[in-house]
This record gives structure tokens, sequence and C-alpha cells, in this order.
């Protein structure tokens, strides 16, 4: 590109800009090395300082976690909480989204609208009266109530990402599938489904986040019961630590190795569904 | 105003891929130039490489004896007219036409001025508020030139500006920015992959082939003499005819073999042409016009004939043009090839697969109240000072 | 409609249905929507809708009767001091939030839209923050901003030692540490808008105006910033709307203090609607948020369309 010629030019930029990556990075570079100095050296020694010596011991005691109440099991109620609330968003969203493009104009859009305003509307403001209502449903801390909650919260942008999609899918294939002599379930999950793939992937990944991620939600409702998730454990365990570094270093890490693991395969998925789902 | 110079300019891309090599062209004050060639010649590169939009990296381009490879777009003090024409969107036709002068931080009183006075030019003064979204493509078009126009540069360089028209519309652009051009007499170079257009705009055309440049000229010179076989298949509507036929000279006579039948050579042919002469008893590749393929029973009768098979007749206008089965091999070499594939990938299949065949197809022209019948064998005449001819291997031609 | 042969044993079936019954058969359901409805509408219309009218009553979320007094909480609201330092701090913040992540996603997208190699990889390196729980990755700056922290003891090396404070400790720097944590975790997300967007303008354009002789500058004042306009309507609309409502950073770094230094409005209706069981005088904050968020984003977005449909 003539644009371009001194590269020179662009060298030196590229330089900065990994300079300020660097910088940007900086965190975790504290953070990994003050998981693993000895619970002792991390006020004594300054902080960009390496360990003397690694010490693994503060990842068993974070997973340990409190009380009696282990990072892993907070890790599998994030995972099941997580899991549960993608599927459902995936299976209603979609069919939501199919049924709502397939109908005649008016209805259809009327039908988008009420779900797409739902993306604007914030939510503090119905924490209380659905505390309230799934109190009284006795499922306010269960892993039906919370899969309920995700899934109906995020439900808007799940079905919002899938009608985009479902619109640009022509009828032809459900035509031939109707002729086939498929009724209109098998039509759905056999047919239209199979090529909703690539959106799909995108919100199971934006709400997988999104759910894992969440805190003031599962805060409120999950606080000291058995099913809290990583969040809230993370906020209880800090809290007990106080200023013990290395074990508060130790519980983050591992409360954020599964996303960055999960990022280091998705990225692309993960930042297209962030910017390009998002905007309206 | 300025020439605009290019010595031994070429261009590799950082993976290998060559763009453009050894280009070497001097285009004077105010010449009309066109870059013509199939698509993948070279010659948008060598105009952007000229306007700054492409590095050079071999050789070196001067405008106006300025050595510009070291000079950024801004500095090089050349407009261009682009293929999708580059109109800011968010801007109005005036502003659009004003930026670069804005660039220059011309004062507004002034700007506008001058923007009124190229709208004129270009009869856009109704849509100088418009939006470029708004606007026909042949506005979008004048618009673009406006906005070359307005800086008075040293070169214009247009890149294919009117491919995205219609038929109709070209040939009327086509006739405006000629006229346009001599007006103002700016350097222009002028890129188009129509050699319809290259000839009927040009003062001269330089026919580019796989980033080298086949030869340059007046474009006269290219239809009457061409370099090679390429420029001799790409330049002419219809195509230059050719076939192979070997020179022989029988009893002091110079003749042309083409299997059972000869094109006798008027005496002293073979002395004027030094060149061809070293090739007697050698294959060639000999081409010549349509209109140098006459009616045999109306032709001068000095004219050599040959007898062809009539295959199809087209009536135009002011000539007939008649397809016969010329008695020859026809010539398929890769340049050749290259030409015809750019216009139709079958026929391209075909004439090499029937490459060792002695049958090639030629057009001839009629005069248009000819009575010629389909399938009858007819003897077309051969104006021999107009045959031209070309090595089989190299392509080049033998003077 | 596609027609089906008349002979076939599918044809036979279908036939033997009266002709409107055949063509509803086509149709998908409207049936098919609501469990997806029902839900979400329960959650976003109704249960909101709920919560705005527990904003006008004192109920404490335990007692079985509510009270209705009206503006009181809203009375209160502006009189008691915490209440209206979150409610200032909450507009501090997204004004300051929206404006930081912008402008430094912003340079790191322009920054980034050209360079050839490492592209990926920084995009990956500046985004990464984003997508970790905010929660988290503030206890590591709490580390950072800590008395005896890497970040004094930057300050100190470099010879700046009278700049060190308790940075999440001191009233008047508090917010602005939490402001900044804040930027770090999504100017990363505004980075991938503005990216986005640039990705979206032809080349061409950017050619043109430079042959057109403007510089590096103009270019980019005259071309390519008005055709981002779109990207930031999206980015900061998104990032107003998350300036208002943040909560986990808050959280994590300051709990809302020192004092009330770092209260919010989210952190407000945490702290009033559950922790004190006032649940009614929590819902007035989560009100005023709403109301904020929706007020301000609104115009926000007409504003910028109408900037975006000058284009």
């Amino acid at each position: 590109m003539g644009l371009f010629r001194y590269t020179w030019k662009t060298f030196t930029r590229e330089l900065v800009l990994l300079a300020a990556a660097a910088i940007w990075w900086v965190p975790f570079y504290f953070l990994v090395i003050g998981a693993l100095k000895p619970q002792s050296e991390v006020y004594t020694t300054s902080a960009s300082k390496l360990p003397s010596r690694l010490a693994w011991s503060n990842f068993s005691q974070a997973w340990a976690g409190t009380g009696g109440f282990t990072l892993g099991h907070s890790l599998k109620n994030s995972f099941v909480i997580t899991v549960g609330s993608v599927l459902v968003l995936i299976a209603i969203g979609s069919i939501s989204a199919y049924a709502i493009s397939r109908q005649p104009k008016k209805l259809g859009t009327g039908l988008y609208l009420v779900f797409a305003l739902g993306i604007i509307v914030p939510f503090q403001l119905g924490i209380i009266p659905t505390y309230v209502a799934m109190h009284h449903l006795h499922i306010n801390t269960s892993y039906v109530g919370m899969i309920l909650l995700h899934a109906g919260l995020l439900m808007p942008l799940s079905v919002f990402l899938y009608t985009g999609f479902v619109r640009t899918i022509p009828r032809d294939y459900e035509e031939a599938a109707y002729v086939d002599g498929a009724g209109r379930l098998l039509t759905f999950t056999r047919v239209v489904f199979p090529l909703l793939l690539p959106i799909t992937a995108t919100v199971a990944v934006l709400t997988g986040v999104i759910v894992w991620n969440d805190f003031f939600l599962q805060l409120i409702f999950l606080a000291g019961s058995e099913n809290q998730t990583v969040p809230v454990a993370i906020y209880s365990f800090v809290g007990e630590y106080a200023t013990n570094w290395s074990l508060i270093f130790a519980t983050v890490i591992l409360s954020i190795a599964p996303i960055l693991l999960f990022y280091l395969f998705a990225q692309r998925q993960l930042i297209r569904g962030f910017t390009g789902g998002i905007k309206t | 105003m300025a020439e605009v110079a290019f010595r031994g300019a070429g261009k590799v891309y950082p993976d290998g891929t060559r763009a453009v090599t050894d280009m070497n062209l001097e285009i004077g004050d105010g010449e009309f130039m066109v870059f013509v060639g199939p698509s993948g010649c070279g010659k948008t590169t060598a105009l952007r490489m000229t306007a700054g939009l492409e590095e050079i990296t071999e050789g070196e381009i001067r405008i106006g004896e300025r050595r510009v490879n070291d000079l950024n777009p801004q500095e090089r003090d050349v407009a261009m007219v682009f293929q999708n024409y580059a109109l800011y969107p968010h801007m109005s036709v005036a502003d659009n036409i004003a930026f670069p002068l804005r660039a220059q931080r011309v004062a507004k009183p002034e700007r506008r001025r001058r923007v009124e006075e190229v709208a004129r030019l270009l009869d856009l003064t109704e849509h100088l508020r418009r939006r470029p979204r708004n606007l026909s493509g042949g506005q979008r078009q004048r618009v673009a030139m406006g906005r070359a126009l307005i800086r008075e540069p040293q070169v214009f360089l247009m890149d294919e500006p009117l491919s995205n028209l219609d038929a109709k519309l070209r040939v009327e652009m086509r006739g405006e920015i000629a006229a346009l051009q001599q007006r103002l007499g700016v350097t222009t170079i002028y890129v188009t992959h129509d050699q319809v257009e290259a000839m009927t705009m040009g003062t001269r055309i330089a026919v580019m082939r796989k980033g080298v440049l086949q030869q340059e000229g007046e474009p006269y010179t290219l239809y009457d003499t061409p370099a090679n076989l390429f420029v001799a298949e790409f330049i002419g509507s219809p195509p230059m005819n050719l076939f192979r036929a070997r020179l022989d000279v029988d009893g002091g006579q110079p003749l042309l073999a083409l299997g059972e039948q000869q094109i006798r050579l008027p005496g002293g042919y073979l002395e004027a042409r030094v060149a061809l002469g070293r090739r007697v008893g050698c294959e060639v590749a000999v081409g010549v016009r349509p209109e140098y393929l006459l009616d045999g029973a109306t032709a001068a009768p000095q004219h050599p004939r040959v007898r062809a098979r009539v295959r199809l007749v087209e009536t135009l206008g002011p000539e007939r043009q008649v397809h016969v089965r010329f008695p020859a091999a026809p010539v398929a070499t890769e340049d050749v090839l290259e030409v015809v594939r750019d216009v139709d990938r079958g026929l391209a299949e075909s004439l090499s697969e029937k490459a060792e065949q002695p049958h090639v197809r030629a057009v001839a022209r009629f005069e248009p109240d000819a009575q010629v019948v389909v399938d009858e064998l007819r003897e077309i005449a051969v104006v021999p000072e107009k045959l031209r001819f070309f090595d089989l291997e190299t392509g080049l031609a033998i003077s | 409609m596609t027609d089906v042969p008349a002979n076939t044993p599918l044809a036979r079936r279908l036939l033997r249905f009266p002709r409107r019954r055949r063509e509803r058969l086509r149709g998908i359901p409207v049936v098919w929507v609501i469990p997806g409805l029902a839900l979400a509408v329960a959650l976003h219309y109704v249960a909101v809708a709920a919560g705005g009218w527990y904003a006008f009553t004192d109920w404490n979320g335990i007692s079985a009767s509510a009270r209705w007094i009206g503006l009181g909480n809203f009375r209160e609201l502006l009189r008691n001091q915490t209440a209206r330092s979150a409610l200032w701090h909450s507009l501090e913040l997204a004004a300051a939030y929206v404006v930081a992540a912008n402008v430094i996603g912003l340079a790191l997208a322009l920054g980034l839209h050209r360079t050839v190699k490492s592209r990926n990889l920084l995009r990956s390196l500046f985004f990464a923050p984003f997508v970790l729980s905010p929660l988290a990755t503030a206890y590591i700056w709490r580390f950072i901003f800590d008395y005896n922290g890497p970040f004094n003891g930057m300050l100190g090396a470099v010879g700046l030692g009278g700049w060190k404070r308790t940075w999440l400790g001191d009233p008047t720097w508090a917010l602005w540490t939490v402001l900044v944590v804040m930027v770090w975790q999504a100017a990363g997300l505004a980075m991938s808008f503005y990216l986005a967007g640039l990705q979206g303008i032809p080349e061409e354009l950017d050619e043109a105006a430079a042959v057109d002789g403007a510089s590096m500058w103009l270019r980019l004042r005259a071309v390519t910033l008005p055709m981002l306009a779109p990207a930031m309507t999206v980015s900061v609309a998104l990032a107003t709307i998350q300036g208002l409502r943040v909560f986990d950073v808050v959280m994590a770094l300051t709990n809302g203090g020192p004092g009330d230094a770092t209260e919010t409005l989210s952190t407000q209706v945490f702290k009033e609607g559950f922790a004190a069981n006032r649940y009614g005088f929590g819902a007035a904050f989560a009100l005023v948020l709403t109301v904020l968020i929706a007020v301000i984003s609104l115009t926000q977005i007409l504003l910028l369309r109408r900037r975006e449909a000058r284009l």
C-alpha cells in the first residue's frame, strides 16, 4: 500500500502499541507473581520483585475456600447455571425468533418490538419484585430459579440476534421439507435450526460470558447459599482474606482461568459477538 | 503542466508478485496518454504508482523533471478520478469538489467562487447542495471530475472512470472528457481495458500485458503496425485476421504458401522488407486487417486472390462483414490466446484445440451491396502492402 | 406456494383437509413464541413495573403489606446526604467514563487500523479485560492502588514520591481511581466498535483524500471521523448506560467508601434495598436510575442519530 511507504513510521507505531499493550497487561503480571509468592512475602517485598519460591500451596488453599465451601463448588454452580441459561436461551430464543419471523407482518413486527425494547429497559427496578416472587415460589436460590432469571433477562437479546439472522434464511428450505412431509416442529429442528449455527455460536458465547460474570444478580439471590456462584464466592472469600493478597490473587486466577482459556479459543467469536451483535 | 516520465519503473509486491516491469515511457506536456490492456496487465498499478498510492520498487517516475518516488500523494500535484469515483458520502457535491482547495487552505470565498466555476463547466450547478447518494452515475462521474479539475494539477490520472456507466452514456462522456482535456491542455494518463475507448480518446496509447509495456505510440500506428501478436490481436474491432503461412520464393517471386493455395506477393516485396527476407522457407504468422481482405469480384486486379468459403454474412450499414473459412492454419500462441480468453473463454479453448487444423476464420470487408451467399466459394483479394508478419515463437513483428 | 402433485400419498393426505386448514398448516403458530415472550415480559416489563410501584411505598420486604407514601422516598433521596452523593457520583462517573473510554478506544482503533503484523494479537490483548469478571479483576487493582502497592511504588521510583496517596481510601481520589479501573476494563470494547467502523470505510476514500492533498490530520477530521459516526453512536450510548449502572467494580474496590465517596445509584439500590431492608427506598433509587438511563440514552441516541443522518 502506497500510503504506508514509510514503514519505519508504521513500525514505530506498532512498537508504541505493543508497549501500550504491555502496560495494559501489567496488572496480570502482578497477579501471577503475587499468587505465587509465599503469603509472608507479599508485603515485605516490593510488588514487582519475583517470588523467592513458588508457593503453589496458595492455590490449594484458595481452592479450599472458607467455611467448608470450596471454590470448586462455586465453579460447579456457575457452570450449571451458565450452561443451563445458555441452553434455554438458545432453545427458546431460536424458536421464538423463528415464530416471529414467520408471522404476518404486523404481528411479527409488534412481537419483535416487545423483545427489542426489553434490551434497553434496565433491570435494576425489577429486581425487588422478582426476588419477592421467586421467594414465594421457593426458587430464589435454586438452579431452576437462577436459570429462569438469567434466561428471562437475556431473552430479548437472544431473540434479537436470532431474528436478524432468521430473516435472511429463504423459505425454500422449509417449503421443501413441507413437501417432503415433515411436520413444523421437525422442520424447525432438522432444517432451520442447523442453518442457524453461526448465530447460535454468537448467542451462546455472548450470553454465556454475561451470565458467568454476573455479580449483581447472583449476589442478591445467592449470597450465602449453597448454590452460590464464582463471583459471589470470591466476594465473600476476599472479605475473609482481608489483605492476604497471595491468597486473593490465587483465588482470582482460579476464577478467571476458565474464561481466559475460553477466550483463547473463541476470541474472534467473542469480539464479533459483542461488537456486531449489539449494533442496532 | 508537466511531462511524465517512466524510467525503468517497476513494482514487485512483498510476496514476490510482479505487477509492472521495466516500464519506459515519456509522456509529453498536454498529451492524452491511454494505458490499455486486459485486466491484470499492470495498467492500474502503473497509474497508482504515478499517484503515489503504490510504492515504486524499481526505477523512477518523474513528473515535470521532479523525481517523485519519495513524495507522498499530497505532494505530487496530481489529481485522480477513481473507477468508483470515491466521493465523500457525507459531504455535499460542493464540498466534495471544494475539498482539494480546503486541503490547500484556500479561503472560503475563493473556494466557493472556484467551485461555482467548475460546476458551470460540468453542468452541475443545480446539484451543488445534494449528496452523492442522490445523484445518478453520470452526475457522480462529473463530480469526481470536478474535484480533479479544480486543483489545476500538473497531471490528471483517470482510472477507468467510464466503466461503471451504461454504454450510451459512456460514448457521450468519452467525447466530453476528450474535449475537456484538449481545452484545458493538462497532461492526462487514462486507464481503460476497452481498446475502442483507447483508440478514440488518446493522442497516444500504451498497450500493456502482464506488467510489460508492449507498444506505445499513436493509435493508428498501433493499429497499422503492431509491434507484436498481442497488440495485433488486442487492438482493432473486429480483430486482425491472423494465420500461419510459409514464406517461399518460387522462381524469383515471393509468395506465402497456405496449404494448397498461395498468396503471390508483388516483386521487390522482400527487398523492401529486409528482416522478412531472411525468413524465406520458414513459417511465419501473418496478419491482415479485415478492410484489406476485399471482394475478389470487384477489387483491383493486381491484388493476389485466395479462395475461401463463406461462413457468415453480417450486414452493417456501411459495409458487409463476411466471415470466411480461410485455408490456413490459425495462430494459437499464448499471446493471442490471452486476448481471446479475455473476451470468451470458450473461444480460446476451441482455438487451441483447433490449432492443427488447416482452417482459420477470417473477416473480410465487402461493399454493402455485394452479392454474397453463405457456403459459396469466393475469391478474396488480399492487399499485400498491408500484410503484417510476426515471428511465431516470439510474437514480435518482422519488419 | 409450490403445488404438490395431486397423486402422491402426501397430496392425498393433505387433500383430506379443507383448504383453509391446509394453508394454516404451513404457518408457524404464534403459540411457539409464548414461552420466550412470557419469560421476557415477566422480567422486563411486569417486574419492572412492579418495582416502579414499590418505589412509592415504604415496604421493607418482610412484612406482608406495603404502605403507599407517594413521593416520600424521593424526598428523602434528595435530602439524604449519601443519596445525593450517590446520584451525583453516578453522573460524574458516567460522563467521565464515556469520554475516557471512547477517546482511548478511538485512539487505539486508529492506531491499530492498518498495522499489519500484530494487529490481531493487539486487539485480543486490549479486549481481554472486558470478558473477565469485573469483580475479579478489580481485586488486582485494589492491590495495585494500595498504599504499599506497585502504583505508589512506581511513583516513588520515578521521583514523584510526593504524589503518593491512599488512592482508594482518599475521598478526593477514590472515585477517579474507580474510573481508571472501569476504563481499563472497557476501552477494549470501545476500540472494537471503532475498529469495526473503520473497516467499513472504503480505502478509496482515504486514497482520494490523499491525492487531493489532504494531510493525515485533515483526512482524519474530514473523512474518517465523520464516517465513524454510527460506531460512535453505539459505543457512546452503551458506555453511558454502563457508566450509570456500574456496580461490580465499585463494590470490589471500595464498597462505596471511604464514607460515601464512591456510592453510586446501583450500590445504593443494593445497600438500601437489600442490606438495609428498605425495599421501597431501594426501589426509589432504582427508579431514578432507570429514568436517568432512559432519558439520557434516548436523548443521546436521537442527537447522535441526527448527526449520523447528515451523512
